[in-house]
């Protein structure tokens, strides 16, 4: 128990700085991409302002790239300065910027990634709050950790229900879908041999249900931070998930910090 | 329709259910109809960008694409759930629109007799290919 304020010290820091790189990789993204929220692109602010409400104001064109330079500040300065009240604000005002960005294009960027990352920089804000108990700090990761959990758990779940994840039909259907741009050394389409397909899939959902074993033992733990990491690289990797791989790498330390507190 | 607070309930509140795995991915694809002879092969809209080592951390071409993936798959769940007629599919339809002219455009085509886009379903177990929405001629 003695160790734990150190614990939880290093935990926030850590969240801090993965979640400000996550943040700021996004924020880059986007300004690389404005071409396509221009008035000529894609996400076209004609089309879109019917649901920003009062917010169309910073969602243009031009107040959206302001938005994107804040965040990048902001970024830096929690990655700076975590566990300081100047690292609480930067951490809230990320929330809100993440959930602009999210407004912008009409309820999220990329899928469950915008939502892990509300979540850990909403923890954040928490964890680091000026003059309060260090039990609501403990709140602000344990809340990101449960979350982090239940994200696993949920996922499993709904894969598990399915027949066509256990016989490697919707992992196949996903390998050939061509937006999420496969390499080319990994076979799309096994009618022949559907057992690698099967066994993959079969792994992803049973590292998935069993996640919550990390809260009640170190080792374990450990495995399952090394397995999700693993998974996330993978997904970035084959999938381009890469702000999965970042929103979720920010959430894992909360993780270590929770088998401490409950084991 | 999405709205401020929904979107902020939802990533407050996250369902954390990444794959709405009773249905196949749907796949948006365009055609042009040249003044002469016939229509062109269907063409798919959301194509895959060339990867590189460093996309495992920063991939805004990569982000483009899974987003316009996204805005395809939320337009066919709402044709399924609610029709073509409600307004956040319509909303969603102009969207669409938007995307495949930003196809035509990258891909400098002529205007010919015009374009068409259509919303498929590939099984590529069964082979098979399933018509979901098909435009009029653009």
């Amino acid at each position: 128990m003695s160790e734990l304020p150190a614990l939880l010290t290093s935990t926030i820091t850590w969240m801090c700085r993965v979640a400000a790189l996550a943040v700021a990789v996004n924020a880059l993204e986007l300004l690389t991409m404005r071409g396509a929220l221009s008035d000529g692109g894609i996400w076209r602010a004609p089309l879109l302002t019917s649901s920003w409400g009062a917010w169309r104001v910073l969602l243009g064109t031009h107040a959206f790239t302001v938005v994107l330079v804040v965040q990048l500040v902001c970024a830096v300065v929690m990655a700076a300065a975590p566990r300081t009240t100047l690292g609480c604000i930067a951490a809230a005002a990320l929330a809100f910027t993440s959930w602009l960005s999210s407004l912008r294009f009409r309820g999220n960027v990329n899928g469950g990634s915008d939502a892990m990352l509300f979540t850990v920089l909403g923890g954040l804000a928490v964890a680091q709050l000026p003059n309060a108990a260090t039990a609501v700090h403990e709140a602000g990761v344990l809340y990101v950790a449960a979350q982090l959990t239940l994200s696993y758990v949920r996922a499993g779940i709904v894969k598990a229900k399915e027949r066509s994840w256990w016989t490697g039909h919707a992992l196949s259907a996903f390998l050939a879908l061509p937006a999420y741009g496969i390499p080319a050394w990994v076979p799309r389409r096994m009618p022949n041999d559907r057992m690698p397909l099967r066994i993959v899939s079969a792994g992803v959902i049973g590292f998935e249900c069993l996640a919550p074993v990390a809260w009640f033992d170190p080792v374990a733990c450990v495995a399952v931070l090394t397995v999700a990491f693993t998974f996330h690289a993978g997904t970035a990797a084959l999938f381009g998930l890469n702000r999965f791989l970042l929103a979720w790498s920010a959430a894992l330390p909360s993780l270590w910090y929770a088998v401490h507190r409950v084991a | 329709m999405t709205t401020p607070t929904s979107t902020l309930l939802r990533q407050l509140f996250p369902s954390w259910k990444f794959f709405d795995v009773a249905r196949l991915p749907p796949t948006l694809q365009l055609r042009q109809l040249p003044a002469h002879g016939e229509p062109e092969h269907w063409l798919g809209v959301v194509n895959p960008t060339r990867r590189r080592w460093w996309h495992l951390l920063f991939n805004p071409a990569g982000t483009r694409t899974l987003a316009a993936q996204t805005l395809v798959e939320r337009w066919y769940t709402e044709l399924i759930e609610f029709g073509e007629d409600a307004p956040a599919c319509r909303e969603s339809l102009a969207l669409v629109i938007a995307l495949a002219e930003s196809a035509l455009a990258e891909a400098d085509a002529t205007a010919g007799n015009g374009w068409q886009f259509r919303l498929v379903v590939l099984d590529s177990d069964e082979d098979t290919t399933h018509v979901v929405y098909e435009s009029v001629v653009r």
